[in-house]
């Protein structure tokens, strides 16, 4: 095994939870069991992994397919990338102001269009590299940057005076 | 847009997920491999010569009785002896700020050794009892100061370093849009553009 495991999990292992987190109405403990249910898969398979394929690629299309199928084991039938940031989380853990604040950003994400809120999700929130989103949008990196950018300032718009 | 992105970045802070549960997946799965920790050659001999240099520090006899006996606690005639050779070891082996932390919390260990035994063997005296509450009243103190001093160094590297990303960025996004309005041929247009996306895949972080 070229690849450790130890390492890829390390790598990956924030950014893949971070996916489920939103795309579960950001409930910690389902998101946990499904990023445990999705490591588990990505350890089985990991002697089968093709490395050029990209770890993050094929990681995420694990990640992806277990919450589809969360989805669908609940009866709900929803577009993946339509779920992200639409369902209020429940964690009560913040004070008032930072619940708040975090809440109206949230707001103002789920009003971009679904490719726009993952431009930013994937960049912001999940540490994805522009050459990574490129790749996984089938553009260049430089498209990549710029349709970010003009997400970003959209989401600025949306927030104008809110924050 | 660097109030958003901070913004965006608390956003992906409060998403981190807990460290107990990483660490409880991680080792879960590396039990079912079989993998053992590794460590690198270097931490051995780090952790190697500390012993080595202590012991040739202490020589052997009284000084090294003082320094490992629980049974030498505040108030034995050996005691002053431990804490010069406890200073010269907080000194010489845990300079960095991290390592004075774990320094204080193996302090706080060895006092506490010393007051059971203490109780162990007979009523020790209430200066004796209250070296453990004190002792780690100054553990808690040392960490929080760490802690505090580790976010304040991250958030003020972090932040400088997306201020001069975002200059950069904002210098070539702005004239891109100059461009994608400015009154030229289309060929040299869609040229400019070219390049300008180029030089922005190349700022890649």
């Amino acid at each position: 095994m070229a690849l450790n495991f130890a390492t890829f999990y390390d790598k990956h292992i924030d950014a893949v939870y971070r996916f489920v987190y939103f795309r579960v109405g950001q409930k910690r403990e389902v998101a946990e069991d499904l990023t445990s249910d999705i490591f588990t898969s990505a350890f089985e398979a990991f002697d089968r992994f093709d490395p050029e394929r990209g770890e993050k690629a094929w990681i995420m299309t694990i990640a992806r397919n277990k919450v589809i199928n969360h989805w669908r084991d609940r009866k709900d039938s929803v577009d993946i990338d339509d779920v992200a940031f639409t369902l209020v989380g429940e964690e009560g853990m913040e004070t008032a102001e930072r619940r708040e604040d975090t809440a109206t950003l949230k707001e103002a994400m789920d009003k971009l269009k679904p490719p726009e809120r993952n431009l930013i999700e994937k960049k912001y929130l999940l540490g994805y590299r522009y050459e990574e989103i490129a790749t996984s949008l089938g553009k260049k990196a430089g498209a990549a940057r710029v349709e970010t950018h003009r997400a970003m300032k959209k989401l600025k718009e949306y927030l104008k005076g809110k924050l | 847009m660097i109030w958003l992105r901070l913004k965006l970045r608390k956003l992906k802070s409060e998403s981190k997920p807990d460290q107990t549960f990483t660490i409880a997946l991680k080792r879960e799965l590396l039990s079912k491999q079989g993998q053992a920790p590794v460590y690198r050659t270097t931490v051995i001999f780090r952790y190697a010569f500390a012993p080595i240099a202590l012991a040739l520090i202490l020589g052997v006899g009284t000084t090294s009785y003082a320094y490992a006996s629980p049974s030498v606690c505040n108030g034995n005639i050996l005691y002053p002896l431990k804490s010069g050779v406890e200073q010269v070891e907080r000194t010489v082996f845990y300079a960095s700020p991290q390592a004075q932390v774990k320094y204080q919390v193996k302090t706080l260990e060895r006092r506490a050794d010393e007051v059971n035994y203490a109780i162990d063997h007979g009523a020790p005296a209430i200066i004796i009892l209250r070296k453990v509450p004190e002792e780690f009243t100054i553990t808690k103190q040392q960490i929080a100061g760490y802690r505090k001093a580790k976010q304040e160094e991250v958030e003020q590297e972090s932040k400088e370093r997306q201020e001069m990303e975002d200059r950069a960025e904002n210098v070539l996004m702005n004239f891109r849009h100059k461009v994608e309005r400015a009154p030229i041929r289309e060929d040299e247009r869609e040229q400019v553009l070219f390049l300008i996306d180029q030089r922005l895949g190349q700022i890649e972080r």
